[in-house]
């Protein structure tokens, strides 16, 4: 297994679920492990660590629920605090699309997946994974350009 | 907005990931089926991330002392000995900028400002770095053997003479750039490998009226070159701990 090649893929998918680098760093060191720790290697590794990054996304949005900390970070977050104009825009765009286009979105223009590889990990067919993208980048392009537009 | 535009506003908008912790955790967690590079292949792989600039090099080195031999032989000068020592100094004031451009090579990782050279994760930084210094060195040297041949052997001038005559402003120009490199400001410019080439190449034309460096005997050259190489050990000594590799 080639941690290498998908540390970085798998780290900015975390990033835009969770929204925190630190946070990102972790549960992608914890995918890794958790796909180590299978028995045997996996066929489709990539579809196997997006599925269990996810899980552990989620886990953690749950768990953050639970505590009441969930939007606090957003005013006292040390990695927001420094968050640019552009990444708050852009995490607004995102929340634009729904789930399946979020997920082809982080996937293909984020993580740089192949769409061979999107296909895989969505279950999908490559016709409906390439509908969805472009129906997503057009509805972010919209939602950027609007943020653009009422910051002059 | 344009879709390249959309990808690089989202790529951007995910913060540099901590690289220490990143090599940390895939060296403590690297499994035994991961490749294990013996040292000639080490090198070897080394080889192919050298650019044209430095084959290109060396054969002009090859080349460019079959020309003088050529000039030597066509304009009758073959029993003047001043005649050949300063065809030989015209080779030899090439060799700086072959050097420079040698280390240009090597610390091209550093000069990007990448902060790791090519499979710095699955081998170590300072294993890679001596790799292509080793095989830019040897493509070097084979150059530098080969001229050292044809000239000792065609020109009647020993090719231990020609070798040091040559070996010399080489390791004069790699020690020095080596010592420009620890500045942060050389990490920055390609012209910092230059500053030395230019400064041993001015050297060596100062030295051309009197031809007091060509005309050095045999064992006086091989002490300098004994000397250089000392200097040159202890240079890659320092570059071995260097702060910069010492957490790989």
């Amino acid at each position: 297994m080639d941690i290498e090649k998908y540390y970085d893929k798998i780290y900015r998918y975390c990033y835009f679920k969770v929204s925190d680098k630190h946070m990102a760093e972790d549960l992608t060191q914890e995918t890794f492990l958790r796909y180590m720790s299978a028995s045997s290697e996996a066929k489709e590794p990539e579809r196997y660590l997006y599925t269990i990054a996810r899980n552990l996304c989620i886990d953690e949005y749950k768990k953050k629920k639970e505590i009441g900390e969930l939007g606090e970070e957003m005013a006292s977050g040390t990695d927001l605090e420094n968050e640019t104009i552009d990444r708050i825009r852009i995490r607004a765009a995102m929340e634009s699309l729904d789930d399946d286009e979020r997920e082809i979105v982080q996937l293909r223009l984020i993580s740089e997946e192949s769409y061979a590889d999107i296909c895989k990990i969505m279950g999908m067919t490559r016709f409906s994974v390439y509908r969805r993208l472009e129906n997503a980048k057009s509805k972010l392009k919209k939602a950027l350009e609007k943020g653009e537009a009422y910051e002059r | 907005m344009r879709d390249r535009e959309l990808k690089s506003m989202l790529q951007s908008a995910v913060p540099a990931l901590d690289y220490m912790k990143k090599e940390n955790f895939i060296r403590a967690n690297r499994t035994g089926n991961e490749i294990n590079i013996s040292t000639p292949r080490l090198v070897l792989q080394q080889a192919g991330f050298i650019r044209k600039r430095i084959w290109i090099a060396a054969l002009l080195l090859i080349v460019l002392p079959f020309f003088n031999i050529v000039h030597i032989n066509v304009s009758g000068l073959y029993n003047e000995p001043d005649a050949l020592e300063s065809s030989l100094l015209s080779i030899a004031v090439f060799i700086p900028f072959m050097a420079a451009i040698g280390m240009l090579e090597t610390f091209k990782a550093h000069l990007h400002g990448v902060h790791e050279l090519e499979q710095v994760t699955v081998i170590s930084g300072r294993r890679a770095l001596f790799a292509r210094m080793t095989a830019v060195g040897i493509v070097n040297f084979i150059a530098m053997a080969i001229v050292s041949i044809c000239f000792g052997l065609t020109a009647g001038i020993s090719i231990l003479r020609v070798l040091t005559i040559i070996l010399i402003p080489y390791l004069l120009t790699m020690t020095l750039c080596m010592e420009i490199e620890r500045f942060e400001w050389a990490g920055k410019t390609p012209f910092a490998c230059i500053i030395p080439a230019i400064v041993v190449y001015i050297l060596m034309m100062q030295d051309y009226g009197g031809a007091a460096y060509v005309m050095l005997d045999v064992n006086k050259l091989i002490v300098v070159l004994m000397v250089l190489i000392a200097v040159q050990i202890f240079e890659l000594y320092r570059i071995g701990r260097m702060e910069e590799l010492a957490w790989n």
